[in-house]
C-alpha cells in the first residue's frame, strides 16, 4: 500500500467503542498481545472485545509455542518462548524462561504468561502438550493452573 | 471488484440537499444515498423518495465540507456496486485493497480518522469497514513500541497489576496532537 502523506499519530483510543472494537477485531493475535501491553486501558479495550475463538493450550514440547491457540487440530497461532520473553520488559517482570538448568521450560514462567493471556483474552486453556520426556512439573503444570482451566485434554508427543 | 456504469441523468426529483458543518450545501442523488444507513432510514422516514413531498435540506452537524466532498466521492465510486455484505471479521497478516481505494484513503491519519468518523456517523458499511481494516493493516506486524508511537498511546499503569512493582510512565508520547483533530466540529454560524 502507498505510504500516507504524514506519519501522524492515529488517536485510537479517542475513536468510539463501535469503531475501535472493529479496528482491533483485525489485529493479529500478536499485535493483540503488544497493544494490551501498551497501557492498562489498551488492556481493558482487548477484554472487552470478544476475540479469541479457540482452544487454548500449554505446551512444553520442544516447539517452544508455549501458548498454542487451537481450532481441533490446527494450529491457528502461538506465543513461543521467545516472543513472550522479549515482552517481560513491559510488564516489569525478569522471569527466566528455563529452569535452573536450562533445558527445562520454567513452570514459573509459564504460569506467569498462561495467567496474563487467559485474562487478556477471557479464556481458559484446555490443552496441555508434553513430550515423552515431560517433567513431574510439567505434567502436573495444570495443577497450578488449575483457576484458568477447563475440562483439559492432555497431547502428548512422541 | 468494479461495476459497469449505466449512463443515467440525475433528475431534481431524485436528489436531495444535504449540509454540511460548515454550511456547504451538496446535492446528492437519492441513488448515492442508499450506501448511507443513516440518510436512506433518514429518507425513508420523510418520504423524501416521493415526487410530492417537499425536500427540505438535511442539516449533518458532525460532517464538515471537506468530509462531506470526499464522501460523496467515495458513495459515486460505489454507486453501482452490490449492497454492502459483512463477513466475519478475522484477523489478518496481510490487507489487499483495491487501486482505487489505496488512492483513495493514501491521506493523513488525522483526515482518515476523522472520515472514520464520518463514515461511523453516516454509517456507511463498506466506507467504514475498509478504513478500520486500513488503520489495522498500519498496525499489524509493528512492535509494541512502534504501535505505541503509531497509535500515540501513553503509558498510564503505575503499578502492574500481575507483579505490583511500578511501572515507569512513557514521558516520549504525548496526547498533545490530538486536540488538532476535531471529532465535533463547531456548528454553521447563524
Amino acid at each position: 500500500m502507498a505510504v500516507p502523506p504524514n506519519t501522524k499519530p492515529i488517536p485510537i483510543l479517542k475513536l468510539p467503542f463501535i469503531p475501535l472494537n472493529y479496528i482491533i477485531q483485525h489485529f493479529y493475535p500478536l499485535t493483540l498481545l503488544d497493544f494490551s501491553l501498551l497501557s492498562k486501558k489498551c488492556r481493558h479495550i482487548i477484554k472487552s472485545t470478544n476475540l479469541v475463538k479457540y482452544d487454548m493450550g500449554l505446551s512444553f514440547q520442544p516447539d517452544e509455542y508455549l501458548i498454542r491457540f487451537q481450532r481441533k487440530d490446527t494450529l491457528k497461532f502461538f506465543f513461543s518462548i521467545n516472543i513472550l520473553r522479549e515482552r517481560n520488559k513491559y510488564l516489569q517482570t525478569e522471569m527466566r524462561p528455563y529452569s535452573n538448568n536450562g533445558n527445562e521450560v520454567s513452570i514459573e514462567f509459564a504460569k506467569f504468561w498462561v495467567n496474563y493471556v487467559c485474562d487478556l483474552f477471557r479464556t481458559k486453556f484446555n490443552l496441555l502438550f508434553l513430550d515423552s520426556n515431560a517433567s513431574i512439573d510439567q505434567m502436573s503444570a495444570y495443577l497450578i493452573l488449575n483457576t484458568n482451566m477447563k475440562l483439559l485434554q492432555l497431547i502428548l508427543a512422541f | 471488484m468494479s461495476c459497469e456504469e449505466p449512463t443515467t441523468s440525475p433528475t431534481p426529483e431524485n436528489n436531495i440537499t444535504v449540509v454540511s458543518s460548515d454550511g456547504k450545501e451538496f446535492l446528492l442523488d437519492l441513488k448515492l444515498t442508499e450506501q448511507s444507513e443513516t440518510l436512506a432510514r433518514l429518507i425513508s422516514n420523510f418520504e423524501y423518495d416521493r415526487t410530492d413531498v417537499k425536500k427540505d435540506p438535511v442539516p449533518l452537524g458532525n460532517i464538515t465540507s471537506a468530509q462531506m466532498q470526499k464522501i460523496i466521492e467515495w458513495l459515486q465510486h460505489h454507486r453501482y456496486y452490490p449492497k454492502w455484505e459483512q463477513n466475519d471479521i478475522h484477523y489478518s497478516t496481510s490487507f489487499t485493497f483495491e487501486t482505487w481505494v489505496e488512492e483513495y484513503l493514501n491521506i493523513p491519519n488525522n483526515e482518515m480518522f476523522e472520515l472514520l468518523n464520518a463514515a461511523n456517523y453516516l454509517n456507511i458499511p463498506r466506507l467504514f469497514s475498509t478504513i478500520c481494516r486500513i488503520m489495522a493493516s498500519r498496525i499489524t506486524g509493528k512492535s509494541a513500541e512502534q504501535i505505541r508511537t503509531v497509535l500515540n498511546i501513553k503509558t498510564d499503569v503505575k503499578n502492574d497489576v500481575y507483579t505490583g512493582i511500578p511501572i515507569q510512565e512513557d514521558s516520549s508520547s504525548s496526547e498533545d496532537g490530538m486536540s488538532e483533530i476535531s471529532l465535533s466540529p463547531s456548528p454553521p454560524p447563524i
